[in-house]
């Protein structure tokens, strides 16, 4: 699956088949985003589904 | 499943809580009620300024305060942007902001560098630290705006994530100083020269406000500033979100210990009487001002 990651501006490439799995294949902190599938937050322990749209979106502050 | 309700969650709290949309928004909102009760930041009567940038912190304290005192004639809300002339960044900021104020109906203040100082930031940058001298010309600005605009209490974004790195920082920097100004509530009564600031979102870690504004549609594409490299507060926030990672409410409780000494450290620092500044006669903690020493340095390196 993709997952698109505002931070770096680019798609993702995942196998992981929930959130939390998810982030720890792409090394990123779980307190440091929040993940969108569809345009509706997810958490943590949510399963992604075959067709679903997936964004990883930064909760720092840009400055 | 949400913990309360039993349905659909969209966060897991550093407690290990999930919450679905409506009580997450319930639990943020009350939190900050809380924040606000509890270290006495909102009088009956305010004349609040929100310092806005557009980003996710500011807009969404501003849309708390307006959620809390709609109706509350005794309450009145404005906001106030510093266009501090970033280029490529600070135009988008300023469109958001716009379109949000227009929406809610909210009297926005724009007041500018270029205006107030006779330069923009892109043009002075050049072998200064940027975050360093905007930050000081920054505070300036919005403390003479506040007090011109006839703020009771200057309202900022500022969250658990800034106020643990902050902590963390001084300590490292042994500048318990700097330390003894920090909290939700800052200032001193009895000076009418400093509008005193406060900070509705002491508590909420980033994540919560993130999600906070996402729920509510505040939210908008990543935007950085280009000048963002303050490479000692990133270094320690990475350092924090490592932490959090692995012992989940450690923000939490670098901030909350804090606040257990702050008190012994106002104390001492009451020793330490705020002068005026020399040249501009802002209130100052030394003969003259940072921001003054800033723009004295700016005028003679144009010689």
């Amino acid at each position: 699956m993709k997952a698109y990651y505002d931070r770096v501006k680019k798609e993702l490439n995942f196998k992981a088949k929930n959130v939390n799995e998810m982030l720890k294949e792409l090394k990123i902190m779980r307190n440091t985003v929040i993940v969108v599938a569809n345009n509706e937050i997810v958490d943590e322990d949510y399963n992604f589904k075959e067709k679903d749209k997936v964004k990883i979106l930064s909760v720092v502050s840009g400055g | 499943m949400c913990k309360r309700c039993k349905t659909k969650p969209v966060i897991k709290l550093s407690s290990g809580e999930s919450l679905c949309k409506g009580c997450f928004l319930n639990y943020f909102e009350k939190k900050v009620r809380k924040t606000i009760r509890v270290h006495k930041l909102i009088g009956k009567k305010e004349n609040l300024l929100v310092a806005v940038s557009g980003g996710k912190d500011s807009i969404s304290v501003l849309e708390v305060l307006l959620g809390i005192y709609k109706g509350n004639k005794n309450i009145k809300v404005s906001a106030l942007l510093i266009d501090e002339g970033i280029k490529g960044y600070r135009e988008d900021c300023i469109k958001k902001t716009e379109e949000y104020c227009k929406k809610n109906k909210v009297k926005l203040n724009i007041a500018s560098f270029n205006k107030e100082f006779g330069f923009t930031l892109d043009k002075i940058v050049k072998g200064r630290r940027p975050c360093s001298v905007c930050g000081v010309l920054r505070r300036s600005l919005l403390n003479i705006k506040a007090r011109e605009l006839g703020a009771t209490k200057l309202v900022t974004g500022h969250n658990l994530d800034d106020e643990a790195q902050t902590i963390i920082m001084n300590q490292f920097r042994r500048n318990m100083d700097a330390s003894s100004r920090l909290g939700p509530l800052t200032g001193n009564e009895n000076n009418n020269d400093f509008v005193r600031r406060i900070k509705p979102l002491y508590f909420m870690p980033e994540k919560e406000i993130m999600t906070y504004a996402f729920l509510k549609n505040l939210t908008h594409d990543f935007n950085e500033c280009p000048y963002n490299i303050d490479s000692y507060r990133n270094q320690i926030r990475e350092m924090l979100n490592k932490f959090e990672e692995l012992y989940p409410g450690t923000k939490y409780s670098i901030v909350s210990s804090f606040m257990e000494i702050l008190p012994l450290l106002k104390k001492k620092e009451k020793v330490a009487k705020i002068k005026k500044c020399k040249i501009c006669f802002e209130p100052s903690s030394s003969e003259i001002c940072q921001k003054c020493k800033i723009l004295n340095e700016i005028k003679s390196s144009k010689h």
